[in-house]
């Protein structure tokens, strides 16, 4: 049994994994953050839930599984530790400094930056305070298509979530608005337009005025004779989302390298924290390539520095 | 800014105004983007063998896991545990699935009438059908299981054997290797970074009219920053006398040219462009041509227009034949069908739009006369959706030869590496098992979809330092 506290950013693809994980570890009391509600797009992956829970929240879902299965192996099998998993269904920026002192672990699973740099921060913060008396590592993990990345965070002592920020892949290459407004070649020129510049107020949950924003896409593409034979409601939509691509696989390898890193960490295997290789690439679509290295601090770090 | 507030949203507009109406599309929109409608329906109908000493277990449990998400509806296990009461062990209780969570329409794949079939290897031996399967997964197979197996296809000889996926998973250390009964092609390697093909070496007619209509002397400099940067190469290659031998020389020219033409250098984008992609124009031979030159010589013992000739999967049997088609497109017009998406490139709609038909009508010419070849030697035997794509993604298309080496030596080395300390404390090795269930069922994918790269042929990983090597065996 790993007797503590773990707390897991986000109950998605890679969060269904990580909380799988820390259950078969047996880790006594995991707790789980996730505002959203789940979706058909997430069941090819998010195997915690299934159609009879769209709509519901995805934290609150994925604890019930976890203590049903925690039931019945209990009843099956009186003695085996308990495995107790609380949901909150809350914005996690909305946590105080306080409310992170309880965990041992904190494991990330999200894609959004803000939630993480807001995690990283009042970790920082709390082994500041502290003089390292309490220093709660930070393990984030990704994924994007077949590629993905864990990095170690131990407060103070590796490099922090924000040293790394500029490892992070560009959102998009931004294409500049003058060729958007006046000179486009491709459909995500005309989509890009139409989007921020026609109609900038749709709302597009509402399928008629979706429906009219892509009869305007269509309109654009043809004014401009660009290539639209690929043009339909879902790539419109994919472009407007940017919609990354995710699959059950590559999530499977993250979350595991992930509560590995628990699993070395609780269990003192770690020789040499100066020296942690703290970051870890993953790639599976030309053979499978994994690199791992050390991310130094930056000096001039703002969260970081003079710890 | 448009928004879509949730993925639900998204659906529900999806379902109903898009093209894809179908839930299931919807289910697998995540993973459609990865290798598109042509890879899920390979996937959807692939069988998947396994091979376990027992069942279940934890890798087996988190194999079908990532099986079953994917969207494959057929699997048979094999249980080869020799020992008495062989075949189904009592559900451990410390499993984390259950049969109800991983099958039947509350499990992991409700698209369709899964069927899991169990057996055991005495039975397995007399009844199953081998060749039905898309790929054979061998899960921790002991030394005596793996010499039975082996003894088994040996004297099988009449039988067809599909790619073995073998997995050794105990111990600090873990192996991963690909056994091939055939070579394999893979129809899109999806590698990035791919660079465009323009022919600067050959232009073709219509091609040469158009650059011929383009007047940079009559233009004004803003006319001129509206030029594709093809366009520009084009002019400079024209412009001098000699072909320049290296991109740096095809960069000086550019701006001698400019001079010439009193257009100020380096401040327009396109001319930025045809100067960072100069080195396009300075090969003799380019890149796609070249790759699939070498792609031919390393295939040149498969390639075969016989039809009837035995192969594991029909797949492979098709692209060898594509390729022999390939090669004498090649004897005849010197250079391989043009393929490939027009890239995006600073230029102006106009100019940019009149290039990029210029370039998709020559795809569609190329792609004619490669069709004809292909009917005259194949007749209609292969579907016309693959022809296309071939031709599509050639620069794309990659072999992995048949397998030579035995597995011996792999369980050599997991013996004698599987004395080495530094793993997790017994019981805390679970985040082990899902790793490599996740890479065998990503190689899995690879091989079914017969898309991206997969592993060839040997992957080691370390579970105690994270580390990872492939290797050949
Ligand atoms: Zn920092």
């Amino acid at each position: 049994m790993i007797d503590c506290t773990v707390l897991v950013l986000g109950a998605g693809g890679l969060g269904c994994e990580i909380l799988k994980n820390l259950a078969m570890l047996q880790v006594r009391n995991i707790h789980v953050v996730d505002l959203d509600t789940i979706e058909l797009t997430n069941l090819n992956r998010q195997f915690l839930f299934t159609e009879y829970d769209i709509g519901k929240p995805k934290a609150e879902v994925a604890a019930k599984y976890i203590n049903n299965w925690n039931e019945v192996r209990q009843m099956e099998n009186k003695g085996y530790p308990e495995v107790i998993v609380t949901p909150y269904v809350r914005d996690l920026t909305l946590f105080p400094v306080e409310f992170f002192k309880q965990y041992q672990f904190v494991i990330s699973g999200l894609d959004a930056i803000e939630p993480r740099r807001y995690v990283n921060k009042v970790l920082v913060q709390i082994t500041r305070e502290t003089h390292f008396e309490v220093c709660i590592p930070f393990i984030d993990g990704g994924t994007e298509g077949l590629k993905g990345h864990i990095k170690t965070i131990i407060p103070g002592i590796t490099a922090c979530w924000e040293c790394s920020l500029d490892t992070l892949p560009l959102q998009q290459h931004s294409v500049p608005m003058c060729t958007v407004a006046n000179n486009p070649r491709v459909l995500e020129h005309v989509i890009e337009y139409v989007a921020t510049v026609e109609c900038p107020d749709s709302e597009l949950d509402n399928p008629e005025e979706a429906a009219l924003v892509l009869e305007r896409c269509f309109t654009r593409a043809r004014k401009f004779d660009i290539d639209h034979r690929k043009l339909n409601m879902s790539y419109m939509l994919g472009v407007i989302k940017r919609i990354v691509p995710s699959v059950s696989t590559t999530n499977t390898i993250v979350a595991a390298a992930c509560c590995n890193e628990v699993v070395k960490i609780y269990f003192d295997m770690v020789a040499d924290y100066d020296n942690i290789t703290n970051f870890i690439m993953i790639n599976g679509a030309d053979g499978f390539f994994m690199h791992k290295f050390k991310y130094e601090r930056k000096p001039n770090c703002l969260v970081c520095s003079g710890l | 800014m448009l928004k879509v507030h949730s993925d639900r949203e998204f659906t529900n507009v999806m379902k109903q105004f898009g093209l894809t109406l179908v839930s299931e599309m919807d289910r697998y929109d995540r993973q459609l983007r990865l290798w598109g409608n042509d890879g899920q329906e390979k996937l959807k109908n692939a069988h998947i063998g396994i091979l376990t000493p027992c069942y279940p277990t934890n890798l087996i449990h988190e194999v079908l896991k990532n099986v079953l998400l994917l969207g494959v509806l057929q699997i048979t296990i094999v249980s080869m545990d020799s020992g008495e009461g062989a075949g189904t062990r009592k559900e451990d209780p410390l499993a984390f699935f259950d049969e109800k969570a991983l099958f039947g329409i509350k499990g992991l794949n409700p698209t369709g009438d899964g069927k899991k079939r169990q057996i055991d290897w005495d039975d397995a031996k007399a009844s199953v059908d081998w060749s039905a399967f898309s790929v054979i997964l061998e899960l921790d197979l002991g030394w005596k299981q793996f010499t039975a197996w082996e003894r088994f296809k040996s004297e099988a000889k009449y039988v067809n054997f599909p790619p073995s996926l073998v997995m050794l998973t105990t111990g600090r250390f873990s192996y991963y290797h690909l056994a091939l009964t055939e070579p394999h092609f893979v129809i899109n390697t999806r590698l990035e970074h791919m660079l465009p093909v323009f022919r600067f070496n050959n232009p073709w007619y219509e091609l040469r009219r158009f650059i011929d209509s383009i007047e940079p002397p009559t233009l004004s400099s803003e006319e001129f920053s509206k030029l594709p940067y093809p366009v520009i190469i084009f002019k400079v290659l024209e412009w001098c006398l000699e072909k320049p031998k290296s991109s740096k020389e095809l960069q000086e020219k550019i701006d001698l040219y400019l001079d010439s033409m009193k257009v100020p250098k380096n401040i327009d984008l396109n001319v930025i462009e045809a100067k960072r992609f100069a080195h396009l124009a300075t090969k003799i031979v380019d890149h796609k041509l070249q790759g699939t030159l070498d792609l031919l010589d390393q295939c040149k013992h498969y390639l075969s227009i016989d039809l009837k000739k035995r192969w594991y999967s029909d797949f492979n049997k098709q692209m060898a034949a594509l390729l022999y088609c390939l090669e004498k497109y090649i004897k005849r017009f010197g250079d391989i069908p043009l393929s490939g998406e027009f890239p995006d490139m600073e230029s102006g709609s106009a100019h940019y739009g009149a290039l990029k038909s210029i370039y998709d009508d020559k795809k569609l010419h190329d792609l004619k006369a490669f069709k004809e070849i292909v009917y005259k030697l194949l007749g209609d035997r292969v579907p016309d959706t693959l022809v296309e794509s071939f031709c599509n993604n050639l620069g794309f298309i990659s072999c992995l030869s048949p397998t030579t080496t035995a597995l011996d030596s792999l369980y050599e080395c997991q013996g004698s590496d599987s004395l080495m300390a530094n793993t997790a404390p017994i019981g805390y090795c679970y985040p082990n098992d899902a790793f490599m269930a996740g890479l065998i069922s990503q190689e899995m994918i690879k091989i079914v979809t017969h898309q991206y790269l997969p592993i060839n042929d040997t992957f080691k990983y370390d579970a105690f330092n994270i580390e990872s090597g492939a290797y050949k065996l």
